[in-house]
């Protein structure tokens, strides 16, 4: 027989937050407070790969995870870029996605913020050009600021992301 | 004969067209004038994606071919243009019109380039009926970038960063397949105790991404405390690969160099590892509730298996002993045994991945304690090589044709590319719930895939 109580128990352990250090408690404190105030406790985010090693994505991913738990911040992710704040995006941007991304970023609401993540947008990571390439993302898009890394970590993310919200 | 990969490359007067089988490789001469080629997908239905990539690379026709639609060349791409041929050298193109395609929107849906199914840009075209699919398709090369052409032409140390970052979620086992032709090339052998160390790290990439892939397929059912449960174990990983290698991901790990591991982090993440998953075994061996939600999900035969020449996961769900490791000396006399299932489904997959996982920890335990020395690699004799590893998704195939020391044709063929050709008959007349569930599952890398 199945112990309703001993699930009970087990779901608290797996669910149980790790400890997070000094400069990301801080830093999780901050977002919030920014996330607040700018966007009434509700950052909505909208993702685009537009050709990345994936790398990036998994440590967008990763600030989802319980150490992160950006969600907790009011930082959420959508998938459509009509109902977005903010758009990330990441990888080169290739011939194939340009005309997706140009279609996002004129979706996107008044006042548009995008951020690169990455090197790879910046043109700054070991990739080439080439005819799939389309070339470097703020000479076709109007990038707010940039967050570099090859991938940057999740701690990285945050500390690029507060230092945007901060700057509006 | 399995059928492994098939691909195409330029000689002066011809076109060779090399088929690699598991017990042999067919080279075949094309004239130049007229190009065609035989479809052979009556007998490996697997080949239609890669005779479309042929087809769209060099302009070759392939004749009695099952499905001659562009697989590269999306809709914007110049007509008549073949990038892969010497003659193409151009760093830019006039793409034209809408890349977009016209569907009729009332009997499809489509999910892309960000949707919740899957974590990379993705385009999903899905015709269902009452909840259930009829029809799914996936689209090929939606990231294209064109690595195979941007690495001609270089040397082997140049082009060896981009290899690394091709996947980043697959970069051990793509440095190392890389690494295996530059041995095959400067006739060297590794020492057994770098071969251990490598062996050491594929084996925490792989132990990663299955810890990734079980916290994606229990969020896809709605299990949070799993979701939460994996993805802090994934974070603890990450960390110590970090500590291990320099990165989260072990970018630069697979070098010649002498390198003692960190015994005490490696032992500790090991540790960790091994304890908490036990403790999740225990908790979910009887939780039928969760169970309930991946038995005969996404089932997968025996026979298709075979037929379509899948690899990986969804091979040893069906029990087929298909695994790269099990041939090699180094993971035998380390005690290595290939998971398996019999059922086929979700659930089977999920099993195989958590034996797996134990399998890779005790592997890396015995490792720990062996010492790392120095070794170098001398020049690259001109040749064609190829390597096999077995990465977390599954075998791992890579071509690289050497000439004056610089890349002549390169060609990768990634796991996905053999499984992403399944989806649409693995996931027919599964509910459209549980589509983020099976792609996680088997699972499909499109950084891998859209070279």
């Amino acid at each position: 027989m199945y112990n309703l109580f001993e699930n009970r128990l087990n779901k608290k352990r797996a669910m149980k937050k790790p400890k997070a250090d000094g400069e990301l408690h801080r830093l999780k404190r901050l977002l919030k407070d920014e996330v607040k105030e700018k966007f009434s406790s509700k950052l909505k985010l909208y993702i685009i790969d537009t050709g990345s090693c994936g790398a990036c994505e998994l440590e967008l991913q990763a600030l989802f995870n319980p150490l992160y738990d950006v969600n907790s911040l009011g930082i959420e992710i959508v998938y459509d870029s009509k109902e977005a704040d903010m758009i990330f995006l990441t990888g080169l941007l290739t011939e194939n996605l340009y005309p997706v991304c140009l279609e996002s970023y004129q979706n996107l609401k008044e006042p548009k913020h995008l951020v690169s993540i990455g090197d790879c947008i910046l043109f700054q990571s070991p990739f080439q050009d080439t005819f799939a390439i389309k070339g470097q993302a703020n000479i076709h898009f109007l990038t707010q600021t940039d967050i570099v890394g090859c991938p940057p970590n999740p701690k990285a993310i945050l500390r690029g992301l507060l230092k945007y919200l901060q700057s509006l | 004969m399995r059928l492994i990969a098939r691909f195409a490359k330029e000689q002066e007067n011809c076109f060779e067209i090399i088929t690699v089988y598991d017990t042999r490789v067919v080279k075949e001469r094309i004239n130049k004038v007229t190009p065609m080629l035989v479809s052979i997908s009556k007998d490996y239905p697997s080949a239609v994606w890669f005779e479309r990539k042929i087809s769209d690379d060099f302009g070759i026709d392939i004749l009695y071919g099952k499905d001659k639609r562009p697989l590269v060349k999306h809709n914007h791409f110049p007509k008549g243009v073949y990038p892969m041929r010497k003659e193409f050298s151009k760093l830019s193109l006039e793409y034209t019109g809408n890349n977009h395609d016209k569907v009729d929107n009332r009997h499809t849906a489509i999910f892309g380039p960000t949707h919740k199914h899957h974590i990379e840009s993705s385009l999903f075209h899905l015709f269902g009926k009452n909840g259930d699919i009829l029809h799914f398709e996936t689209t090929p090369f939606y990231k294209y970038r064109a690595i195979e052409k941007m690495v001609e032409g270089m040397s082997l140390e140049e082009a060896k960063p981009i290899v690394s970052r091709i996947s980043g979620a697959s970069t051990i086992a793509y440095q190392l397949a890389y690494q295996d032709i530059q041995l095959q090339a400067s006739k060297r052998t590794l020492p057994s105790s770098l071969k251990i160390k490598h062996m050491f790290f594929l084996e925490f990439e792989r132990v990663l991404n299955h810890l990734s892939d079980l916290g994606v397929m229990c969020k896809c059912i709605d299990f949070k405390e799993g979701f939460s449960f994996f993805m802090k174990l994934v974070e603890y990983g990450r960390e110590t690969m970090s500590d291990l290698t320099g990165d989260r991901f072990g970018f630069t790990i697979i070098d010649m160099q002498s390198s003692n591991l960190d015994l005490e982090r490696g032992y500790k993440f090991v540790r960790h590892l091994e304890k908490e998953l036990l403790w999740f075994e225990r908790w979910i061996k009887d939780k039928r509730s969760f169970w309930r939600k991946l038995v005969q999900e996404g089932l997968i035969f025996r026979e298709d298996a075979s037929v379509f020449g899948l690899v990986g996961i969804v091979t040893r769900s069906v029990n087929i002993d298909l695994d790269r490791r099990k041939d090699d000396k180094l993971y035998q006399d380390y005690g290595f045994v290939t998971a398996q299932e019999g059922i086929g489904d979700t659930s089977a997959r999920f099993k195989i991945r958590v034996t797996e996982i134990h399998t890779s920890l005790r592997i890396m335990r015995r490792v720990l304690d062996n010492k790392v020395l120095p070794f170098f690699l001398g020049s690259f004799a001109d040749g064609e090589y190829y390597s096999y590893v077995e990465s977390s998704a599954g075998e791992l195939m890579m071509y690289i044709e050497i000439k004056d020391e610089k890349i002549e044709r390169f060609f990768i063929r990634d796991a996905s590319f053999l499984n992403a050709q399944f989806l649409s008959r693995v996931l027919k007349g599964n509910e459209i719930n549980a589509l983020g569930l099976i792609i996680n599952s088997i699972p499909i890398s499109f950084s891998a895939n859209d070279l």
